[in-house]
């Protein structure tokens, strides 16, 4: 899934869109097909996010990754087909989803992160009325483009390591060890943010007093130190 | 004038364990290393300086602060390299990452940029501003987490296993970078050749080197004799963790690989040239180097 793993944007037509607009209309397509069931108007949702990434990307060097995210959709259809037995309730699922995923992957593909998260940082000021501190928002939105990345390295590190074992690849014995790892990479993380003063300057978190800032990684760092 | 870091009668528990218990430790050495098994204490006591890990008992002080009540200071003076600098680096592009401490301690935007310019070329690595973190091998990330702690101008950095990731020729640019840079130092390694200076390249020396063995120092000296210190307790550990490896142990049934026909698998003798294990009781086998 390259496409997942490359976040530098390339020059191409939507480049030049303002990020905010192309917020907003993600905002705006993810509305409708929430709301609405009908194939055709998700289908066209999906057909606008494979030509927004095709616009974003030249499709002839990211041709393999689209043709992947199909795929794959055309997969989890079968199976949902198989389990529910009904076609049209499949079909809608997997075309909300596509839908909804591809015009975020040709956002992501044509608009530089800063300018992302300066966009998000603009947008979530208004928040602060209701106690959500924009900064932290915008954070949350930078962990997410920065690690998903590093997830999917694991998460084929991890497959490689059961095929190197003899074992057929599985969803389940890839997803919980990776899950242990989020979780153990999550908390060093928090105490990585701690450290370079994050919350030294929105003060989410109180520092004051003698409790800890973040709950330890590790007794001893016997995992961190093994790694 | 260096930071001077206190411990006095400090305790650290975790569920219910004494993870460290450092009765008085008092440091302004420029060069100071920590060594000890897995699980010995080296980052919690780390973590202890940067009030990321708060003390069960007793003090701890860096340059006269309370690391965790006045954490917002020590976090102006100490910067902090974790173990995995993939861990650390929080933007997704390199440049923002660099510039990232700054913002949280309010420098300007202009300010800010020339400092990021400044330290990307102190390391070298102006062509990794534009570049996505996740794309960068190991060595040029710890060289950003490096920069992005540097960028900051702390008076202290604490190095948690800086070379755990890393090749060889890696580790002798991270001695090179770590001798070049006039900051208190306090490095938690494995990496013996870093602190006994045998790197091959003129790194400074370290001053002093404590060694933890169960949450505890048991060694404080020059470098010379810790390591000797630590590599005999490093032996003592070995043999007394070496299983019994006799002939007379039931053979262990295996199976071979995949095809599903079952083999015995036995001990091999203590005469066989792949069995280098010692003797139970027999004194592992002690490195050279730093004696």
């Amino acid at each position: 899934m390259t496409l997942l793993t490359d976040t530098q944007p390339r020059a191409g037509p939507l480049r030049a869109v303002p990020a905010s607009a192309k917020l907003v209309t993600i905002v705006a397509l993810g509305v409708l097909c929430a709301v609405s069931a009908s194939g055709w108007v998700l289908g066209s949702v999906g057909l606008v996010g494979t030509l927004a990434l095709v616009a974003a990307r030249p499709v002839w060097r990211r041709l393999g990754s689209l043709v992947a995210w199909w795929a794959v959709a055309l997969v989890v259809t079968v199976g949902l087909q198989l389990l529910t037995r009904d076609a049209a309730t499949a079909t809608t699922s997997v075309l909300r989803m596509v839908a909804l995923c591809l015009p975020a992957l040709a956002v992501m593909a044509s608009t530089a992160p800063e300018e992302l998260l300066d966009t998000v940082l603009r947008a979530a000021r208004p928040l602060r009325r209701v106690g959500l501190r924009p900064d932290t928002l915008a954070l949350t939105v930078a962990l997410t483009i920065r690690f998903v990345p590093e997830l999917v390295r694991q998460a084929e590190t991890l497959r490689d390591a059961q095929r190197a074992r003899g074992l057929r690849p599985a969803v389940l014995p890839v997803t919980v060890p990776l899950l242990v790892r989020c979780l153990d990479r999550s908390r060093t993380l928090a105490e990585a943010i701690v450290a370079r003063s994050f919350f030294d300057r929105t003060a989410a978190i109180p520092l004051a007093g003698h409790d800890v800032a973040v709950p330890p990684s590790r007794p001893t760092g016997t995992a961190q130190e093994e790694r | 004038m260096r930071p001077v870091l206190e411990l006095d009668d400090v305790t650290v528990r975790h569920d219910g364990r004494t993870v460290l218990r450092i009765e008085h430790l008092v440091a302004d050495e420029r060069r100071i290393g920590v060594v000890g098994a897995n699980g010995s204490g080296k980052s919690t006591l780390l973590r202890l300086l940067d009030g990321l890990v708060a003390p069960d008992t007793g003090r701890v002080r860096v340059a006269g602060l309370d690391p965790v009540r006045d954490g917002r200071e020590v976090r102006r003076r100490v910067g902090f390299c974790f173990q995995d600098p993939a861990d650390q680096i929080v933007m997704p592009v390199v440049a923002d990452d660099i510039a990232f401490g700054l913002k949280n301690r309010g420098v300007p935007t202009a300010e800010r940029d020339r400092r990021v310019a400044a330290v990307l070329a102190r390391f070298g690595i102006e062509h990794l501003a534009g570049r996505a973190a996740a794309t960068l091998s190991g060595g040029e990330k710890q060289m950003v987490a490096l920069a992005a702690v540097l960028v900051v101008e702390p008076a202290t950095v604490l190095f948690d296993e800086p070379t755990g990731t890393l090749d060889l020729a890696r580790s002798l640019r991270f001695a090179q970078v770590l001798a070049g840079l006039d900051v208190q130092a306090v490095v938690a390694t494995h990496d013996l050749d870093l602190l006994a200076g045998s790197t091959g390249h003129p790194v400074d020396r370290f001053d002093r080197v404590l060694v933890l063995d169960d949450g505890q120092i048991v060694a404080d000296d020059a470098p010379g004799p810790a390591l000797v210190a630590y590599r005999e307790l490093a032996a003592r550990t070995c043999a007394a963790q070496t299983p019994p490896l006799t002939s007379d142990r039931p053979p262990v049934e295996g199976r071979s690989s995949g095809r599903g026909t079952k083999q015995q698998v036995r001990p091999s003798s203590r005469a066989s040239s792949l069995d280098v294990s010692p003797e139970p009781g027999e004194p592992c086998a002690l490195g050279t180097e730093a004696r």
